[in-house]
């Protein structure tokens, strides 16, 4: 799961090497806290949060597939 | 008039795929076989739209942002790769098995320059993970449909339109759709009431108008903003 969420967004921002992704497992819902270089914030976000929604709803198909469910925060 | 011409492994394959992508009724185009393929010849057919009135709700291809540069075969290869390796690298990173079978269509855009579409068909054994990747009404395919555009397109530069679909469900979908649309038109007519629909997207909202379009006992119209919008079926002005 942590690696499909690195994928995403190093592939969205102009600097993947400042992306990171930290998770914090709970019982049921794993958080992923990401972090993207300044000024790309909006490149995982997008529009009215569009690119934030998919890269939720494909984060959530991941953790369907391990009986999870999962919270991603973009800081 | 819109024309298409669509490769797939069957001729029914191809016209299914070329009534998705020009947005029509099988019996709203006329079909051409050019090549009715065999074990290891793809079949080919051109597709024509036959009436070509324009919904405000955008299609797929008209939104296809033609390329700068003219593009050879070999470039549009590379990027139907690219769009089939990116697809598979994200359902390599989501425990999911499936084949991606990229078909390229391409139709005269406005001014008669080629426009592209890329279609990622993704067949899979496990219902329970391509029930996942479609989502409730569709919405997670659209959100797989819109990070693959996006990855695409910073990849190559350029805008190619890719439509990602999951066991043919766009067209399921849009039979499903045509079908209710009927059913409570037939109800509209028996009550003289109008009915209103679940909320749709723009390209569902769309199936139901034409659905009905030539019928004349009823007339549809959208309602509502944004996500509610949602289509009202109505019965017909007494004359």
């Amino acid at each position: 799961m942590k690696a499909l969420l690195e994928y995403m967004a190093q592939n969205l921002v102009d600097h993947p090497e400042l992306v990171q992704v930290r998770e914090r497992p709970g019982r049921y819902t794993i958080t992923y806290d990401l972090k993207v270089g300044p000024d790309e914030t909006g490149k995982v976000i997008g529009r009215s949060g569009r690119v934030a929604k998919a890269i939720r709803d494909l984060m959530s198909v991941a953790a369907a597939r391990q009986n999870k469910r999962v919270h991603v925060d973009i800081e | 008039m819109k024309s298409i011409e669509i490769s797939a492994r069957t001729v029914v394959e191809a016209i299914q795929l070329a009534l998705v992508q020009l947005n029509k009724d099988r019996d709203e185009v006329a079909i051409e076989v050019l090549e009715a393929g065999g074990e290891d010849e793809e079949a080919l057919v051109r597709v024509t739209a036959i009436d070509d009135d324009d919904d405000d709700d955008a299609s797929v291809l008209e939104a296809a942002a033609a390329s700068a540069e003219p593009t050879g075969d070999t470039t549009q290869l590379t990027i139907e790769q690219i769009a089939r390796r990116i697809l598979e690298d994200l359902f390599a990173r989501m425990d999911i098995e499936a084949f991606v079978d990229p078909v390229r269509t391409t139709v005269p855009g406005q001014k008669g320059e080629p426009e592209e579409t890329i279609t990622l068909h993704v067949e899979g054994a496990d219902e329970e993970a391509m029930g996942l990747l479609i989502g409730r009404r569709g919405e997670t395919l659209r959100s797989l449909q819109f990070m693959v555009n996006l990855l695409v397109s910073r990849r190559v530069q350029k805008w190619p339109q890719i439509v990602v679909d999951v066991g043919n469900y766009r067209q399921r979908r849009q039979e499903s759709l045509e079908g209710l649309a009927r059913r409570i038109a037939e109800r509209v007519r028996q009550s003289g009431r109008p009915l209103t629909l679940e909320p749709m997207g723009a390209y569902e909202r769309r199936i139901v108008h034409l659905a009905l379009r030539g019928d004349t006992s009823v007339y549809t119209q959208s309602a509502g903003e944004g996500e509610t919008r949602k289509v009202v079926i109505h019965p017909a002005k007494q004359p």
